[in-house]
């Protein structure tokens, strides 16, 4: 009778128990590729290289500290950061908003129009209503001017872009009212562009990146991220890794 | 005999519109308060989208919208009664 199917046998241990792969250290791999007599071999499992530090593979990262600043526009390594649709083991890497700068033009927007009250009653505009309604029209224009910075700083907070080490996901949110997340696996990636144009884009260093997918959302358009050079190595890092995985899961 | 009809005065048109007036004030301080509904409805969406450390204080400025336009809701129709 085969082994397999000899009952008795059944409650009997390995001579040795092996740890699981996410325990496992470097040299209790090569005790696994060691049994049944096969030669020795120092290969990594691709449940072992989920447990890699990103500073192991990426030369970006690893000039790069973990971000504990929630509003930072590009964030390395961020703290206490994750999405909806976030798998188990999947980590955040990267989070990238638009920079901070391209936002100046909102501020100034809304330094104006707090103005606005001070101008129209400086000439009497609304001189033609009773005291109590020109201070509630106030108090309507600033509740107004209230709402578009909320608007702007969420839309600017929460429209991110997040790079894991599996995916890149691209979060939309348009006038509070419309919601697109849009996701991509890294190694579906075909073709990245990074575009820094403008004097503001050369002087501070932001731009946008372009990326191709074969995926059912074609492109990505990562917009005004700062360091778009710095992203566009990192993504050409991870595609490596990513490559080499393939080729470890193969091999095995 | 036909029944007499007030003459408009100045003064009765000036009446009118004033009341026209308070009533458009009091439609758009109710949208507005739609408006912050909307606004905190949207941001628990964003906040289960993305999760920062930040979010609970999102969260709380939105209800601190929320409250701020209901208030200002009632300050108005006190204001202008």
């Amino acid at each position: 009778m085969p082994e397999i199917f000899d009952s008795s046998k059944a409650d009997k241990k390995p001579a040795h128990q092996h740890p699981h792969p996410l325990e496992a250290t470097p040299e209790d791999l090569d005790v696994v590729a060691a049994t049944d007599g096969e030669p020795l071999k120092k290969r990594l499992t691709t449940e072992i290289r989920k447990t890699k530090n990103v500073d192991d593979y990426s030369s970006v990262m690893r000039q790069m500290k973990p971000s504990h600043n929630p509003f930072a526009a590009f964030a390395a390594k961020p703290f206490n950061v994750a999405f909806d649709a976030q798998h188990k083991d999947e980590q955040v890497l990267l989070l990238l908003r638009q920079s901070l700068i391209t936002q100046i033009k909102y501020v100034v927007i809304a330094i104006g129009l707090a103005f606005v009250p001070v101008l129209f009653n400086s000439v009497g505009m609304l001189s033609f209503l009773p005291l109590n309604f020109q201070f509630i029209a106030n108090v309507g224009w600033y509740l107004m001017v209230m709402s578009y910075v909320l608007e702007v700083f969420l839309s600017w907070f929460y429209n991110v872009y997040i790079i894991t080490d599996e995916r890149i996901i691209d979060v939309d949110f348009h006038s509070l009212l419309f919601k697109n997340v849009a996701y991509a696996k890294i190694d579906n990636i075909e073709d990245i562009t990074a575009t820094t144009s403008g004097a503001l884009g050369s002087i501070f260093d932001y731009g946008s990146v372009r990326i191709q997918t074969a995926g059912a959302v074609s492109e990505f358009d990562f917009v005004d991220v700062p360091h778009p050079s710095k992203v566009v190595s990192f993504l050409n890092e991870l595609l490596i890794e990513e490559e080499q995985e393939f080729h470890d899961r193969r091999a095995n | 005999m036909f029944p007499s009809i007030s003459p408009v005065t100045p003064a009765s048109l000036n009446l009118l519109l004033l009341d026209g007036v308070r009533i458009l004030f009091y439609i758009g301080f109710i949208f507005y308060v739609i408006f912050a509904f909307i606004a905190l409805r949207q941001i628990e969406v964003m906040r289960k989208t993305v999760v920062t450390p930040f979010s609970t204080v999102v969260f709380l400025i939105g209800i601190g919208h929320l409250l701020l336009a209901i208030g200002a809701l009632i300050f108005a129709f006190f204001t202008l009664m």
